[in-house]
């Protein structure tokens, strides 16, 4: 052995190795240097073996912790393989004409059969592969031994220096991220700060010049603020601070930002609102009334119950039409709006819209007084077929406001289904319709008359609307099959399934369903093919034009037809002149609604034309 | 004059090469060319560029001390090998500042074009003044491992000056690297036969090429001492250039091939500079009376040759001779080198250059290594 030729190459072997401080590197360049030198084309290495003692089996899994030289080994670093126990476990060991052995091994294919083992210790082994055994006079087996125990310290120590390195920069990160939260959270209540809220805010401008959507920036007061502090202390209103916080979080919208810009004076950006400014400040009231409601428990402070009230100021904006410093400046005066109009109150920045707002509102409150004050009357309006008798009517509802005067069902109707009293509403006008309905079957000529009711999209959806339907067919007795319950197509925005199956348990009843305003919805054909109606509607708007836009003339017929293949019954409504009626008389539809017929009558009137027959002559001419 | 797609000109007429090039593409419509320049005619590159650019024909070359054809150096003239496909082939730049990156992007590259198939070489054509071409070895063994087999030259002036020395159509560049994937191909074989000399010394403190202290002292004031010790030779500052040649270093290695390392530069500091990298504390030892055993060289050479294509016959060949070696062996021997190699391999054409270093793989399938002073020759792949 020429000791001149071994001692370089240890040499560098050690450098290499104490070079390194981190076990992946160590092991690569471990490996790299040992190919290097011995021109064994490929090597591995693994680590954490068994002992020898340990394993019977002739294959052991081990996990390869690092290749060089062989491209589908290293695709293989980091698992877990199946490896000839008789290659990896034993003394250093040098052997050519191993085909057999290394044929177990994953992934080379058979390309080797010499290698060279060292083990590290008793951390692991190195392996080297060569296709025939590269030559060397040198004692390779022996003249790594000191390497390989500097090797299995140098793992340890980089083991130890990776897990100190990997703590490092998880602290680092934690800190770095505890870092970027504070820069941009108020530290005390976690929401978002001034810096965040305002970059959102700019956010959103740069949406909405897009999309026209308004937002709304709403700025939140802790009214006498200043007192509660000096009477409970900062201590406790700085909880105070952060439950309201808490509470604030629950009641805004996925989406939207609500930020604490210091001391009492929170700010809520609510973005997207919808694309027309009443609808926007509406939706924003509402968001702003569920704040209130969710501040209003009282807070527990120091034992003691508080109860605090809120000012809210509500500024709207769409785009970059206002610099963010108005916006913000407007936010601010609206809140000061809110304190000078007394407190715990929502003010809008602009008077136009806190008046429409206050329209609104006395008209919510004004619908919600109108049914126990008995405001609502019922109209009917004639249906008749073709033949020129009058078959039934549809019972529509007005409101007689002591001080409006009638307000039109296009203005309440919205109303009363965002605020849900449609639903009284609806049973009410149902019950009334039933009590018609019985009354008629006194009279012999009157006991065949139906009459259609509207049933409104939030009333059908409604989990009881069934059970309360039965209860009052139950209570009507044998009228089922006279009552017709107009639906409209909204109402097929939700599950078909359960649609289909409520119209099925009512139409078990023997009441009848008639799909209103038809052709101005989304009704797919397959939907509505599947629906158990028994009559479409064809929307006024259709018959209205039926003389004069052909579109609408081949609509109406479309729909005529495509009901006479369903097997559906087709009433035309909004019918004004006799030249609209001979055109849907020409395309087949035989039953009618409309002014030509008459106007909505109140039930005096609507029985007395009944009974006598007070259709014109030349009208009963045309329809026969 | 030429053969099996290798053609030299004695003279560069663009008229002539142009001809060439055209009646090629019309036979080859996919195929490349690389051209071999002697660096007395580098300033011909540009409208060599500007040629096949016009008739869209892909160019990559490099320029070189001399070229070689046949059994003879060129100084003038100008060498084209055709590849009847053009390959795979990308000049990268900033290799000396980024040796990872660069090694990452070679990889990045060539890696798609691999399939486990077809055996492939990576040919690099390297600026000879690149003092990390070991270290962009190292990287690219660690991604490429065994997919492909590597190969290469470095390029650039036979007085060291720095100079762009490769190029594609439309780039010359220095401190950069041309790789070319040979498909199929099954690598080179390379082979110096320099005889080791057992004392060996370290180098304790290196910089890319530039070994600045052996021992513990400054470079060139241990190598003057070795020098005189087993030669008798006094290396001044002033004979340097002509002495350094002849009495180069070995970088030692467990299977006794030594990689040979010859110094070039003196600088002030009294360090070396060589060509090619000396990894850090690599053990020197200065190579024994530098005898070159030439008929043992060239018959490993056939044998791996012949081992490498599985004993089919001879085509055109590519072979690159150090030019350290030449210097050292003198015109004639090189020479009689180059015809004793033809007498053996027996091809239809040999073509190549004086080269200012040389890689090759230490065994079939093994680690690359950059090695002076040596023979490297490969079959010329024509390209896919």
């Amino acid at each position: 052995m020429n000791r001149d030729e071994v001692i370089p190459i240890l040499y560098e072997m050690a450098l290499t190795i104490g070079g390194e401080s981190s076990v992946g590197p160590l092991l690569t360049r471990t490996l790299q240097r040992l190919l290097y030198y011995t021109s064994f084309p490929a090597g591995f290495i693994c680590l954490d073996l068994p002992a020898p003692a340990a394993v019977d089996a002739e294959i052991l899994t081990a996990r390869l912790d690092a290749a060089v030289g062989d491209y589908q080994l290293i695709r293989h670093v980091g698992e877990q393989l199946a490896l000839p126990r008789r290659l990896l476990l034993g003394p250093a060991a040098k052997a050519d004409g191993q085909t057999e052995l290394l044929s177990g091994m994953p992934a080379t294919q058979g390309r080797y059969h010499a290698f060279l083992r060292l083990p590290i210790g008793k951390l692991g082994v190195i392996i080297l592969m060569a296709p025939r055994m590269p030559e060397t006079e040198l004692p390779l087996t022996l003249m790594f031994e000191p390497i390989m125990a500097h090797l299995a310290r140098a793992v340890l120590l980089c083991r130890n220096n990776d897990q100190y390195a990997s703590q490092l920069i998880a602290d680092k990160q934690r800190a770095d991220t505890r870092a970027e939260f504070l820069a941009l959270h108020d530290a005390l209540t976690g929401l978002p700060n001034r810096g965040l809220l305002l970059d959102r805010i700019q956010q959103a401008m740069a949406m909405a010049t897009h999309s026209g959507q308004y937002g709304a920036l709403m700025t939140l007061n802790i009214d006498h603020f200043k007192q509660l502090n000096d009477y409970y202390g900062y201590e406790a209103c700085d909880n105070m601070l952060v439950e309201t916080a808490r509470r604030l979080e629950t009641c805004i919208r996925e989406g939207d930002t609500v930020a604490r810009f210091g001391g009492d004076e929170f700010m809520l950006l609510i973005w997207p609102l919808p694309a027309t400014q009443n609808e926007a400040a509406i939706q924003a009231e509402q968001i702003a009334q569920k704040i209130q409601q969710g501040l209003t428990p009282p807070y527990r402070l120091n034992g003691r119950e508080l109860s605090a009230s809120f000012s809210i100021g509500i500024s709207l904006f769409r785009a970059h039409l206002d610099t963010l410093e108005t916006l913000l400046r407007n936010a601010e005066t609206s809140v000061y709006q809110a304190k000078i109009a007394g407190r715990n109150t929502i003010r809008f920045f602009d008077p136009e819209l806190q008046s429409v707002i206050m329209t609104r509102l006395e008209l919510e409150a004004d619908l919600l007084r109108a049914m126990p004050l008995k405001e609502f009357l019922l109209y009917y309006q004639v249906q008749a077929d073709d033949q020129g008798h009058i078959t039934g009517a549809e019972v529509l509802i007005r409101w007689r406001h002591p001080k409006r005067g009638l307000v039109s069902p296009a203005v309440f109707i919205p109303l009363a289904e965002e605020t849900g009293a449609i639903v009284e509403i609806g049973d009410w006008v149902m019950q009334m319709a039933c009590e018609t309905l019985r009354g008629w079957q006194q009279h012999p000529r009157m006991r065949q008359l139906q009459l259609a009711v509207n049933v409104s999209a939030v009333q059908f959806h409604q989990p009881d609307f069934t059970d309360k339907v039965c209860r009052l067919m139950a209570r009507y007795g044998d009228i089922a099959g006279l009552l017709k319950l107009e639906l409209t197509e909204s109402v097929m925005l939700d599950s078909a399934e359960q649609v289909i199956q409520k119209i099925q348990i009512l139409k078990n009843l023997g009441l009848r369903f008639s799909l209103d305003d038809f052709g101005t919805g989304y009704s797919s054909l397959a939907y509505l093919k599947r629906l158990p109606l028994d009559q479409l509607k064809i929307d006024q708007s259709f018959v209205r034009d039926i003389t004069s836009d052909p579109s609408a003339a081949v609509i109406i017929q479309t729909i005529i037809g495509m009901a006479q293949n369903l097997g559906l019954e087709v009433i035309a409504e909004g019918l004004e002149t006799k030249e609209q009626l001979a055109l849907l008389m020409r395309y087949g539809c035989r039953h009618y609604q409309g002014y030509l017929l008459s106007k909505p009558l109140p039930i005096d009137a609507f029985e007395t034309l009944f009974e006598q027959g007070a259709l014109s002559l030349s009208l009963k001419q045309a329809l026969i | 004059m030429g053969s099996s797609g290798m053609i030299y000109f004695s003279s560069v007429d663009m008229d002539s090469i142009e001809s060439l090039l055209l009646n090629w593409r019309t036979e080859f419509p996919g195929m490349g060319v690389l051209v071999m320049v002697p660096e007395s005619e580098k300033d011909q590159v540009p409208e060599l560029q500007a040629l096949c650019r016009r008739h869209r024909i892909s160019l990559c070359g490099a320029i070189f001390p001399q070229l070689i054809y046949g059994t003879e150096f060129h100084r003038s003239g100008i060498c084209l090998l055709r590849f009847d496909t053009m390959p795979y082939m990308a000049l990268h730049t900033g290799v000396l500042d980024t040796t990872a990156e660069s090694a990452e992007r070679i990889a990045a590259g060539v890696s798609p074009r691999l399939d486990d198939d077809t055996p492939a070489t990576l040919f690099l054509l390297l600026d000879g003044l690149l003092p990390n071409i070991g270290t962009l070895l190292d990287e690219l063994y660690l991604r490429l491992a065994n997919r492909v087999h590597y190969a290469g030259v470095n390029a650039g002036s036979e007085t060291f000056q720095a100079m762009p020395c490769l190029f594609d159509n439309h780039d010359m560049v220095g401190n950069g690297v041309l790789a070319i994937l040979l498909k199929p191909h099954r690598g080179a074989v390379l082979e110096h036969g320099y005889q080791t000399q057992a004392h060996a010394l370290p180098a304790t403190s290196t910089d890319g090429n530039r070994i600045i202290h052996i021992d513990w002292r400054p470079a060139f004031e241990v190598y003057q001492g070795l020098v005189r010790a087993q030669f008798g030779v006094d290396i001044t500052r002033e004979n340097f250039y002509r002495y350094a040649v002849h009495f180069p270093f070995g970088i030692l290695r467990a299977n006794h091939c030594t990689l040979v390392r010859i110094p070039v530069m003196l600088d002030d500091d009294n360090a070396l500079f060589c060509i090619g990298e000396v990894p850090a504390h690599s053990m020197l030892t200065l190579l024994e009376a530098p005898r070159v055993d030439s008929l043992n060289t060239l018959e490993t050479l056939r044998q791996g040759l012949a081992q490498l294509r599985g004993g089919s016959a001879a085509n055109g060949l590519l072979l690159f001779y150090c030019a350290g070696r030449k210097q050292h062996m003198g015109d004639a021997a090189a020479e009689e080198e180059l015809r004793i190699f033809s007498e053996v391999t027996q091809p239809a054409a040999v073509a190549g250059a004086l080269a200012l270093g040389e890689i090759g793989e230490s065994t079939l399938w093994g680690y690359p290594l950059f090695q002076n002073a040596t023979l490297v020759t490969a079959d010329w792949g024509t390209g896919q």
